[in-house]
């Protein structure tokens, strides 16, 4: 029986189990039912050392229920963040890390068989010369370490510190202290934060969705993608149920819900020439492929449209090119001008009228009218009517709401009005 | 550029560096608090003998003390993706707020062969409220910096402040945090006026109707402890939703939902029962997300929060009982 660790190699299998502890927050060990039970109790293990102190559980009938509450209102940063800082290493990986460093920081230039002399001179320790080397260019390629050539000898040296800088703009300290909670890859500030000792005791932040962190990685190179102008291959898994899906297309932006805790990646299809949009927690596998010669050109048109777009769907099922909506509602003007503010900040470019006393319109017109049905729900109260090219709008009326009233009031009765 | 997942960021990497940073001998009773406070829960078990014993070599012992063998001025300097991500977040609007035009200037020629990680163009909020802070505003700038300042002394404020009637109203205040929201993107101020008081009530204002802010030299030894306050404020009974598992109601209300502190349990093959704890500032909008789910969620507690759903059903119902019906559903069709 191998001996359980709590540093892990690769972040992808335990990224599912966070997720599904965190979102869900409810399925015991019988229903996971991608892995067996084993690392079902592994996973469980290390998610409880990782998060302790947000992890709670309960007894149901079906056995233990363990899940993360996390309230972010009351949080001084993330604490998912955790997960990213337990990557595994060696004893060598950490002794070289520190050694190194430390010797070049007094040192200067040196050249590998110089910080492998040094190493043993200073600290009593012995290291292949080759380690050294390769732990030395990969920290060059993570800019931790400078490195130039002087005659045939490659010489390293430690790049400059940060913490100078910090000291020079104290805004930017605290500047760190929000963005690693409020700026998407926050978890890269907060390692800052981590390097420099700082703790984060002035921000909190509303409306967060801490769960994205464990899309990070795949954000980090459909970023990447974009910026290289570059198509990419995607695996996607089904929301709805356990099927992969594969496709190939050009991403061209990420759209972020403030209100769902969604995020998509928008990107241009190439074959059918149209834009769609894949949820990024969906996506388990980016391939970088070829540069897409018109980027430019089909950016600029996601730029015209987007405004265009109500959530992330760019087409209906009606085959129109946009669908008109117009509500009307009752607003008590007197005491109920937050409504109306409501319309104004909540509404994007829709038109509000007073077309008489208390009564309100509000127009505009989208792509696919049917996602505005979820934001139109929340005016329950107040819709005196919606009219739409979009025949799925009716469901309010036909659906939902007496559905709603039955459900509230009582299964059998008669709703107060003619359906 | 390097990965995310890199060991350099590990957390016991990083309690190392700042042991190694902190000028002076560790006791052990230190040691262990530092590991237990910033590791993980089992951390302890491997990183204390690697750390005392004959281990890494990193410190050494005598007289049960703790005496690190890297000089004090030990540093790492940041990773391309940590350069990459701080001239990102220089590009953002907020970013005035803590900096000068010229000190934004500077840095970025600090960071001059590196580009940033994301642009704020490679992201789009598509329901983002568009009444947002002015952060341009000079202002809202200095009363931010004031702010900043008065949390980090622990001081006073004299803050007047103009209600929604447009009223002044003065406010003598302890500031003890800033909270941004990214749906409203907008500042409001977290703040106490009787720290002292057994559980002291915490308050909020926006910072965009903050009109002038004056510190008042006055100060407290510590901050209350907000969280505590604000968990008092939480409604003892949370509003407890039953979620049918159809049309993938289920995930979408977990995730929605997920900013709440909550907690769901089965209750039968495709229903689920979660609990949603909130407090007075959110309960209108917890009524509006769940309004939004319509049918698809069920709230059958508490009863406060049920009656104020009750009453905008009623109401709705008032209003189509009153309209001809043919008005109601008038649908164009092309």
């Amino acid at each position: 029986m191998s001996e359980f660790k709590e540093l892990i190699k690769s972040f992808s299998k335990s990224r599912e189990y966070a997720r599904d502890f965190f979102v869900y927050g409810f399925k015991t060990r019988e229903e996971f039912t991608g892995w067996s039970g084993r690392t079902y109790d592994n996973e469980r293990r290390r998610l409880e050392s990782w998060l302790s102190g947000h992890v709670r559980q309960d007894y149901s009938g079906k056995g233990k229920n363990i899940y993360l509450s996390i309230d972010s209102n009351l949080s001084d940063t993330n604490p998912l963040y955790r997960v990213w800082k337990a990557k595994s290493f060696t004893d060598n990986d950490i002794m070289l890390h520190f050694y190194i460093l430390d010797y070049l920081n007094h040192s200067g230039k040196q050249s590998a068989d110089e910080i492998t002399d040094g190493i043993l001179s200073e600290y009593d320790k012995m290291f292949d010369v080759q380690m050294v080397r390769r732990k030395c260019n990969k920290y060059t390629d993570a800019d931790i370490l400078l490195k130039e050539k002087s005659g045939k000898e490659v010489l390293y040296r430690l790049a400059p510190s940060f913490q100078k800088n910090l000291l020079s703009y104290p805004g930017l300290k605290h500047a760190l202290k929000l963005y690693q909670l409020s700026s998407p890859l926050g978890i890269i500030g907060n390692t800052i934060m981590d390097n420099a000792s700082l703790k984060n005791n002035i921000f909190r932040i509303k409306h967060s969705f801490f769960v994205y962190t464990l899309e990070d990685e795949i954000l980090l190179s459909l970023l990447s993608a974009m910026h290289d102008h570059k198509a990419v291959f995607l695996r996607i898994k089904s929301t709805k149920s356990e099927n992969f899906r594969e496709t190939e297309g050009v991403p061209l932006k990420i759209f972020i819900s403030t209100r769902t805790g969604r995020r998509f990646l928008c990107l241009y299809l190439p074959r059918s020439r149209r834009f769609a949009s894949a949820r990024l927690d969906a996506i388990k596998e980016v391939k970088l492929k070829e540069p897409f010669s018109d980027y430019s050109k089909v950016k600029e048109k996601l730029e015209k449209n987007k405004d265009l777009v109500w959530g992330v769907s760019f087409q209906n099922c009606g085959h129109r090119h946009l669908e008109r909506v117009k509500l009307t509602l009752h607003i008590d003007e007197n005491s109920e001008g937050f409504i109306l503010n409501r319309l104004k900040r909540e509404g994007r470019s829709g038109t509000i009228s007073r077309i008489a006393p208390d009564t309100f319109t509000y127009e505009t017109q989208v792509f696919d009218a049917n996602e505005m049905l979820p934001w139109i729900r929340t005016f329950t109260g107040r819709i005196l009517a919606i009219e739409s090219d979009c025949q799925k709008l009716a469901r309010f009326f036909e659906r939902d709401f007496p559905a709603m009233y039955r459900m509230y009031f009582k299964e059998s009765a008669d709703l107060p009005y003619k359906e | 550029m390097t990965e995310l997942f890199f060991e350099v960021y590990n957390c016991y990497f990083q309690v190392i560096q700042s042991l190694i940073g902190k000028h002076g001998p560790i006791s052990e009773k230190e040691l262990n608090f530092r590991i237990q406070n910033d590791c993980f829960e089992e951390s302890i078990l491997y990183l204390l003998p690697k750390l005392t014993e004959n281990g890494w070599g990193f410190f050494e012992k005598q007289d049960g003390l703790l005496y690190p063998n890297l000089s004090e001025d030990f540093y790492v300097p940041l990773t391309d993706l940590q350069k990459s991500y701080l001239k990102a977040i220089l590009m953002d609007e907020k970013i005035r707020l803590f900096l000068s035009d010229e000190e934004i200037e500077n840095i970025n020629v600090l960071l001059s062969d590196v580009s940033p990680l994301y642009t704020p163009d490679d992201f789009y909020y598509y329901d983002r409220f568009s009444d947002k802070d002015d952060y341009a505003d000079s202002d809202y700038r200095k009363h931010f910096q004031t702010i900043i300042a008065a949390i980090q002394n622990h001081e006073y404020l004299d803050i007047q402040y103009e209600s929604r009637l447009h009223h002044i109203i003065c406010h003598n205040c302890l500031p003890c945090r800033i909270e941004y929201s990214i749906k409203n993107d907008r500042f409001r101020l977290l703040f106490v006026e009787s720290p002292l008081t057994r559980h002291p009530k915490v308050e909020t204002l926006n910072l965009n109707r903050i009109k002038a802010v004056t510190p008042t030299g006055q100060t407290v030894k510590r901050l209350p402890d907000i969280n505590k306050s604000l968990r008092r404020s939480y409604y003892r009974e949370p509003v407890r939703v039953i979620i049918k598992n159809q049309r993938n109601a289920l995930e979408r209300a977990m995730l929605q939902f997920a900013n709440y502190e909550k907690s769901t349990r089965k209750l039968n093959d495709d229903t689920y029962e979660c609990l949603i704890y909130y407090n007075k500032r959110t309960e209108t909008e917890l009524l509006i997300e769940i309004l939004s789910f319509g049918p698809m969620l069920k709230v059958v507690g508490n009863e406060s929060f049920l009656e104020l759903l009750k009453k905008r059903l009623r109401h709705q119902a008032e209003l189509l009982q009153n309209k001809k019906s043919s008005a109601v559903f008038t649908f164009r069709r092309e």
